[in-house]
């Protein structure tokens, strides 16, 4: 402000004068600073001595009521209206309106009377619908995240194993009973069946002349997971090793010797990214929700005031 | 102060005057347009939700609110011009058909507001496709399908667009489609889907996930799907999540079926 003269003019001067900000008013300034002061405290006075919270005297427009100060949600109120209904708030009478306001305000009032009666720690169902909220409630990030292509890639790089198609197999086990004859003769039908089937003879040939038994535990064309359950792991583990219309050596079981044909086997083929990314994301983000779980749980479990009877002590993880 | 005060003062002082007044008129024009801003935002959410369309002046207010929050938050996977990604199960919200609802404004401001299984507890999650190559272990207690039962279930869908399909299959499907595989259930024993629970429409020809090939069909039953959209509720204020559910619901009226 160099160059500019001007000094402190009083009441006295002649050409004083309040409003003229050409010259330096003390009287002016302490005015203003007093009534800036006066109206900011007047404003945090009512502001403190009329609070009650975020208490507010007007429902906001995305409300439809204020319930002891909780609203109940304009979005809320369609959703029920349409389900109670079948009905768009445009479409809805008065009348039908009316009920779902009643009938939300009476869930709140309800749900405000069962915190103050305590019921989430008395009521088992409040409980596990508590906990089940929170879980989702910590996972609600990752479930909704959308991890870059790079990240997906790299965790499907580190765990390519599990990407591949569900094999398929259509197999017959059929059964040298060790019942009878004995193991060895048992084994010796098996062994001859299994030649005999590899040169041509049919299963149902077969069956009658080496006296085998169709066990059918399995029924067509399954998925290796669905075979595996049926035939067992070391049964399905010998036929998965057979190309299709192969039959296997005698495979030796608790009731006698097994022989499994395969009429059509189609191993699971290794997809790659692109034709995993679903299930690569579904991976990703199953393996994170249980990494934030645990990390969750931890959490609260150690900033919670526990204390353990001496007798249940050794039964803390 | 008199135009004849103004007239009188030094130069410098006048302009001084003239830049003050400038920017306090300029202050009081923002705070005119907030302040109009506020009330169209109050007239947004206090209006019907199904009237907002007609009314140009909300419709288009709506518009301008919506469109950044759009390239923002959800371009991201329903694309810049909404018809999605059918690789990532990601619905066209352009071609006027819906899987949850009938695509009324309050409908879309709930998905907005709560998600798709988005961990809100008031999400929509009521339903999923399961897997059906897979022991299933959900309540349902569902039988797992094999392959073959799998693709005469398709084939008795194909029958339900109109394609063609071999008609031995096709009974067989039909059986396993309303019994042991419990598609009914969710896709309605017409298969025109379940809009309540969000379960697609088998007949129209639309195709949530893949291009709806024998093989994008069978990995949909064989590995099931449930697909997610984030709650936006906390995130976006309620008159940006109407705004949103407004704009969105615009743009589907023009129908625009996905590239294939």
């Amino acid at each position: 402000m160099s160059g500019i003269k001007s000094r402190t003019k009083t009441p006295r001067d002649k050409d004083w004068r309040w409003q003229s900000f050409a010259s330096t008013n003390p009287r002016r300034a302490f005015t203003l600073l007093g009534a800036g002061a006066v109206g900011g405290l007047l404003i945090a006075g009512f502001g403190l001595f009329t609070s009650k919270g975020t208490t507010v005297d007007f429902v906001p427009p995305e409300d439809v009521a204020l319930v002891n100060q909780q609203p109940i949600l304009q979005v809320d109120f369609d959703a029920q209206l349409q389900s109670v209904y079948g009905l768009t708030p445009d479409k809805a009478t008065d009348a039908q309106k009316r009920k779902i306001v009643h009938d939300m305000i009476r869930e709140e009032v309800y749900v405000q009377r069962g915190l103050e009666l305590g019921m989430p720690e008395s009521d088992p169902d409040t409980r596990n619908a508590l906990v089940s909220s929170v879980e989702q409630q910590v996972l609600a990030d990752i479930t909704t995240d959308s991890p870059s292509d790079q990240k997906l890639q790299a965790y499907y790089d580190s765990h390519r194993g599990r990407y591949a198609s569900e094999g398929s197999i259509t197999v017959t086990d059929l059964l040298a009973p060790a019942a009878g004859a004995g193991i060895e003769a048992a084994e010796a039908r098996a062994k001859d069946a299994a030649t005999a089937i590899q040169r041509g003879m049919t299963i149902g040939e077969a069956t009658a002349k080496f006296a085998l038994k169709d066990t059918r535990k399995t029924s067509g064309e399954e998925f290796y997971f669905a075979a595996r359950i049926h035939l067992g792991p070391a049964l399905f583990a010998a036929a998965t090793q057979l190309k299709s219309g192969q039959a296997s050596a005698p495979v030796k079981a608790g009731d006698g010797y097994h022989v499994l044909v395969v009429a059509q086997n189609t191993p699971p083929v290794a997809q790659n990214f692109a034709a995993a990314r679903e299930q690569v994301l579904t991976d990703y983000k199953n393996d994170a929700e249980a990494h934030l779980q645990a990390n969750e749980e931890k959490f609260l479990i150690d900033r919670a005031d526990i204390l353990v009877a001496g007798r249940y002590k050794k039964y803390l993880p | 102060m008199t135009s004849g005060d103004l007239a009188h003062m030094p130069a410098r002082t006048r302009r001084r005057w003239l830049i003050g007044v400038a920017v306090v008129a300029a202050a009081a024009a923002m705070l005119v347009y907030l302040a109009y801003n506020q009330i169209l935002k109050y007239e947004l959410l206090a209006a019907a939700p199904g009237a907002i369309a007609a009314d140009s002046r909300l419709d288009h207010f709506a518009g301008n609110l919506a469109r950044p929050a759009w390239s923002a938050n959800c371009a991201g996977c329903h694309g810049a011009d909404m018809t999605g990604n059918p690789a990532r199960g990601i619905p066209n919200l352009a071609d006027g058909e819906w899987i949850y609802g009938s695509g009324t404004v309050s409908q879309i401001e709930y998905t907005i507001t709560y998600g798709i299984r988005a961990g809100n507890p008031k999400s929509r999650n009521l339903a999923f496709m399961p897997s059906f190559a897979h022991p299933n272990d959900d309540k349902e207690k569902l039988s797992a399908l094999s392959p073959g039962e799998i693709k005469d279930v398709i084939a008795y869908i194909f029958s339900l667009e109109g394609r063609p399909a071999n008609p031995a299959a096709v009974t067989r499907g039909a059986s396993i489609y309303a019994d042991k595989g419990a598609c009914y259930d969710c896709h309605s024993p017409d298969g025109r889907g379940d809009h309540d629970i969000g379960a697609p429409d088998l007949a129209d020809r639309i195709w949530l996930y893949g291009d709806g090939s024998e093989a994008s069909v069978f990995n949909s039953i064989e590995k099931g799907r449930a697909g997610i959209c984030p709650a936006w509720s906390g995130r976006l204020s309620p008159a940006v999540i109407r705004a949103l559910a407004v704009f969105i619901q615009d743009r589907s009226q023009t129908k625009i079926a996905r590239a294939p």
